[in-house]
């Protein structure tokens, strides 16, 4: 996969953005220059949220926080977020991003199709389907919650049923039902009447909603079935709009295919510092405001976002301190790599002893190893006849560094993917910036690497043209 | 092209303030110098457009040697390099109130060429007389290095002979892209009969043609009586040998006396490459210094393709 280029119109400090990353171009690595407040990390992270996120509705979530404050403006149906040209090996398939209403949608012209209900593409069905969805979700807690209620009418043997359980009941959809007080109580007990009434009138709303999503989700089946047709990628809704794809360049059996393939071929890596712009609103505002919280709560809402959207969103990473859990986590597999070639040829393989050599030349070889419980990883100087044990503060930020990037592509084998890093000069010393670039290759070569840098010395470990620069714009912001 | 004297007193002042070049070896190369003003950042480099020669020798540092780097600076043309090297000792054993960055050494490499150049205050009197020393034979006299050199020549008689050298032949293969030479997929031996060709036009050689010889006298089997015979006994021997080591040393002292700027011009992309061809060949100049130069790095090797030598003496000072 090659990002071969990306354009973005307009989308918060991106103005008029046009990047070509030429596929042909030997390395495909690629520093991304702008002055502060230029829009690197903002390019990055649009590119990954949508790349990433955009075939797997369970990464919406970031879209539609990425997209907070971009809508559609006066008198417009449809507004581009990007435009990304992707070389798949073969051809380019041209990916358009973005947001349009419904009224878009209702231009799009259909060609008799029986399938669409009035011949009408209706994604405002949307909205209603993910809300019974969402009842849908929620039938086991209405059962549980009317069990309750039943107990506490049986407990309780009312003479009329008391206004608070009657709520309770409206809020479960029953409003009426044939309450008899004269009832005993054995007869509560034993023919249940009242609550058999109540159980088959909660059942008969749950199968009306059952019905209800069925009927829905085939109309927008049919609609988005029918966008395809269009070469168009329905990916969500938000606020009445819908966030599309226009694909080209490619069978529309397969796009689909090609979004998921994609997805699993974009990563991004940046500082944890990072404003990261796929966080909930509420997340990204603490961090500017002097009220409500204090500067821990802050970075506990941060980094709290950030641990739940790295559960997430799997081509995430974040240049931690040392990413200790990686690092342990590719020891096991080196460990489980060699068990499983002496099952298979009796003899043990060296993927755990070629580990520990590469590691150590990447640290100047320092020698780092695990514990034999797993528990955490040690380092020891090996260099002169003693050996010396270190501490995490003998350890430069940079070496670390230079260890989690190593260890997060080579332990999740990003092979012919695309990557984009932030900041990835960061903590280097000058020699090192311009060393990262022949240690990404030597890692992988096989992979585009995007640098959002401000290192000259990383730039002069390539020519003039791989440079891409984000020009300032002056224009207004006119996004929000 | 040749830096005039305020010029060469701007671009010392520039390499004296940068603070990269503080307790590091400093090296200076010929190529053109880039004139325009700004903070060194991504932009500046991008405005550059040419991958500049300084850069090719930055990218010929092993990868072993990540700490402490050397830094870089294209000075003009030859006389440029030794004029800046001069004006930078001077400016900095006369700056006694530190006013700009000291480099721990500072080394001046340039290209052999066919005419001699007079040096003035160095312990050798021309550039001749550097190249006599430091090579032998094709290749690097060790021997020669405690001399302390430094102003180095090139073995070759310009930079771009170190681009057409055998060996490359593989990598130019393995490229993506590969390069073309006159409408056809590279082969190096065809530029290098067009150069024995061409030796018979080559005005500079002729009018030096003893030094040329002289430079290249342990090349058994070749005729030195005059060009035409020289040319001959050339191609005779290139066509009659299938030894390795004997077509290194043939091509090498081809590329000794005959210029290589003009064959390496003649180096294209195929006609699918979509862009600029000089962007091409800045890339592919930047694969020949970090895919095969930096990796030259055993002690056979490096005396055999001479810039990797330069660097493991270098190293010695870092």
């Amino acid at each position: 996969m090659h990002l071969q280029r990306v354009q973005v119109p307009d989308f918060r400090v991106l103005k008029d953005v046009d990047i070509t990353f030429e596929k042909n171009f030997n390395p495909r690595v690629f520093p991304l220059g702008s002055q502060n407040g230029g829009g690197k990390s903002t390019l990055l992270q649009l590119i990954f949220v949508l790349l990433h996120c955009s075939a797997n509705p369970d990464r919406h979530f970031a879209i539609k926080n990425l997209l907070n404050g971009f809508g559609l403006r006066e008198e417009e149906d449809k507004r581009v977020l990007a435009i990304v040209d992707i070389w798949d090996g073969e051809k380019v398939i041209i990916l358009e991003f973005f947001i349009c209403n419904d009224n878009y949608i209702n231009q799009i012209e259909v060609v008799d199709d029986k399938k669409l209900a009035n011949n009408k593409i209706t994604l405002s069905k949307i909205g209603a389907l993910e809300e019974t969805k969402r009842r849908i979700s929620h039938f086991p807690q209405e059962e549980s919650e009317l069990q309750n209620i039943i107990q506490e009418i049986k407990s309780n043997h009312y003479q009329e049923i008391p206004q608070h359980l009657q709520d309770r009941l409206d809020r479960l959809g029953i409003t009426e039902f044939d309450y008899d007080p004269s009832q005993t109580w054995l007869e509560f007990q034993i023919f249940g009447k009242t609550s058999n009434d109540l159980r088959l009138q909660l059942s008969q709303e749950h199968k009306k909603l059952y019905e209800q999503a069925d009927e829905l989700s085939e109309d927008v089946d049919n609609s988005i079935e029918y966008l395809k047709s269009n070469h168009l990628e329905y990916i969500l809704r938000r606020n009445k709009s819908n966030l599309l794809c226009s694909i080209n360049n490619i069978d529309m059996d397969k796009s689909r295919h090609f979004l998921l393939d994609l997805s699993n071929k974009i990563f991004l890596s940046a500082p944890s510092t990072q404003v990261f712009l796929f966080q909930p609103k509420q997340v990204k505002k603490a961090l500017f405001s002097k009220q409500d919280s204090n500067d821990s709560d802050k970075n506990y809402l941060h980094f709290k976002g950030l641990d739940f959207a790295k559960s997430i969103l799997n081509g995430l990473f974040t240049y931690d301190f040392l990413a200790v859990d990686l690092l342990i986590e590719f020891f096991k597999s080196a460990r489980d790599n060699d068990f499983k070639l002496a099952v298979e040829t009796g003899e043990y393989g060296s993927t755990y002893k070629n580990l520990l050599v590469e590691l150590s030349s990447l640290l100047n070889n320092k020698v780092v190893n695990v514990n034999a419980d797993f528990s955490g990883i040690t380092f020891t100087d090996n260099r002169s006849d003693k050996k010396i044990k270190l501490y995490s503060e003998d350890l430069s930020h940079g070496e670390l560094k230079r260890l989690s990037i190593y260890c997060w592509l080579k332990y999740n084998n990003i092979k012919d993917a695309i990557v984009l890093m932030d900041e990835v000069d960061l903590a280097l010393h000058p020699d090192w910036q311009y060393q990262i670039v022949s240690d990404l290759l030597e890692w992988e070569a096989s992979n585009q690497y995007i640098l959002a840098t401000h290192s000259y010395e990383l730039c002069n470990a390539l020519t003039p043209s791989h440079v891409k620069i984000l020009e300032p714009k002056l224009t207004e912001r006119l996004s929000d | 092209m040749s830096l005039n004297k305020k010029e060469l007193e701007q671009h010392c002042k520039f390499i004296l303030s940068n603070s990269r070049i503080s307790n590091k070896i400093t090296i200076l190369c010929e190529g053109d110098v880039y004139k325009e003003d700004g903070k060194l950042s991504p932009l500046y480099y991008k405005k550059m457009e040419n991958f500049p020669d300084a850069n090719f020798y930055s990218a010929c540092v092993p990868k072993l040697w990540s700490n402490l780097r050397p830094c870089f600076f294209n000075c003009g043309d030859r006389n440029d390099v030794l004029d800046t090297y001069f004006t930078l000792l001077e400016m900095i054993n006369e700056d006694v109130d530190n006013l700009y960055n000291h480099p721990k050494k500072i080394f001046a490499l340039v290209d052999l060429d066919i005419q001699i150049k007079k040096i003035d205050n160095y312990h050798f009197t021309d550039t001749n007389q550097i190249f006599c020393n430091l090579y032998q034979n094709g290749k690097i006299n060790d021997i020669n290095l405690e001399l302390d050199h430094e102003i180095w020549i090139t073995g070759l008689i310009h930079k771009e002979a170190y681009f057409l050298i055998p060996a490359l032949q593989s990598l130019f293969d393995e490229q993506f892209d590969p390069p073309f030479y006159k409408g056809n997929r590279l082969l190096l031996d065809d530029i290098y009969f067009s150069m024995s060709h061409d030796l018979l036009r080559d005005s500079d050689l002729k009018n030096s043609f003893d030094i040329a010889c002289s430079r290249i006298s342990h090349c058994n089997g070749l005729n030195f009586s005059d060009i035409d015979k020289l040319r001959d006994s050339w191609i005779n021997e290139f066509q009659n040998t299938t030894d390795e080591e004997r077509k290194h040393e043939l091509v090498f002292s081809l590329l000794t006396i005959r210029k290589a700027k003009e064959y390496w011009h003649q180096i294209k992309p195929n006609d699918e490459w979509d862009g600029d061809p000089s962007l091409y060949k800045n890339q592919l100049l930047l694969a020949v210094a970090r895919d095969f130069y930096a990796k030259q790095t055993d002690d056979e090797a490096a005396a055999k393709y001479h810039i990797p030598y330069f660097f493991k003496m270098l190293r010695k000072f870092a």
